[in-house]
């Protein structure tokens, strides 16, 4: 397996212009500093374990969930359907990134969404990470993978 | 003719997901209704006509695979069109599903995706516009 930031964007951009109808723009996003983050992390295990999280501003997500749901004009969507509409984001990214990285043949077993505003916490020891950024429209989005090879 | 059609799905985002991509399909769309689960599903299918069948295969009380093979020992519904939208990417566990008699498709999906499927299934050519 050999994850690198570019597999990751391109899941990342595949879902999010798919999904939720986002424009992922080429180029690295701004780094100015954006406010809260709300992040959706999903584990998984199969030939290698770990878990898939998409981070977004806080500020994105109302937008980004309207488009997903068709919400526009019904006066937006709610904090709890902005929740699931990011886990759902986060869901599909997992399994499309975990194939993309292990082939078509491995079984991957996915939990459930969890969606939280804190930060990331620190991984533990033994844990590699590998994260991309992309530009939206009105912000960004970060999709990282955190896994640990399975001992033979 | 429209199609009547029945998605269920234990997240509720994934069933609005799914009714929004089928109304952006173009297609003629009549009653969607939508179930939680296997099981809800099967109430559904009792009590209303449905000509699309749209199952996840993860979800609490009644799986997708135990209620496809529900609605397979149905005589009347043996022949119900059923389209399974998963991330499941194992082309192994993909086979097995498909050898149930139902379409697959992938998540991320698009309209466009759909309707192809649909229209394959069903023979429906009909757009909503039309």
């Amino acid at each position: 397996m050999q994850p690198n930031e570019q597999i990751i964007a391109r899941v990342a951009q595949e879902v999010l212009e798919t999904m939720a109808f986002a424009l992922v723009l080429p180029g690295e996003p701004e780094t100015a500093s954006d406010g809260p983050v709300v992040r959706s992390t999903v584990g998984f295990e199969g030939p290698f374990c770990g878990s898939v999280s998409l981070a977004v501003p806080e500020a994105v997500l109302p937008e980004l969930a309207a488009t997903m749901l068709g919400a526009e004009e019904s006066g937006g969507p709610t904090p709890e359907q902005q929740s699931d509409a990011l886990g759902e984001l986060a869901n599909v990214m997992c399994g499309n990134l975990v194939q993309a990285l292990a082939g078509p043949e491995p079984v991957f077993r996915l939990d459930a969404p969890r969606v939280a505003t804190e930060p990331e916490t620190a991984p533990d020891p033994g844990v590699r990470t590998v994260a991309a950024r992309v530009a939206l429209e009105n912000g960004w989005a970060e999709l990282s993978l955190a896994w640990k090879e399975k001992q033979t | 003719m429209a199609l009547n059609v029945l998605i269920v799905d234990d997240s509720a985002t994934m069933r609005r997901m799914v009714a929004r991509t089928l109304e952006m399909s173009g297609l003629a769309l009549g009653r969607v209704a939508e179930a939680a689960n296997g099981r809800e599903g099967l109430e559904v299918l009792d009590r209303e006509w449905i000509d699309v069948l749209f199952v996840d295969i993860n979800m609490p009380v009644m799986g997708g695979i135990e209620m496809i093979d529900a609605v397979r020992a149905r005589p009347e519904l043996v022949s119900l069109p059923i389209v399974v939208i998963s991330t499941e990417s194992s082309q192994t566990r993909i086979e097995e599903v498909r050898r149930k008699g139902v379409r697959f498709v992938h998540k991320p999906f698009t309209p466009e995706c759909i309707r192809e499927v649909i229209q394959d299934l069903t023979g429906v050519t009909q757009h909503a516009a039309e």
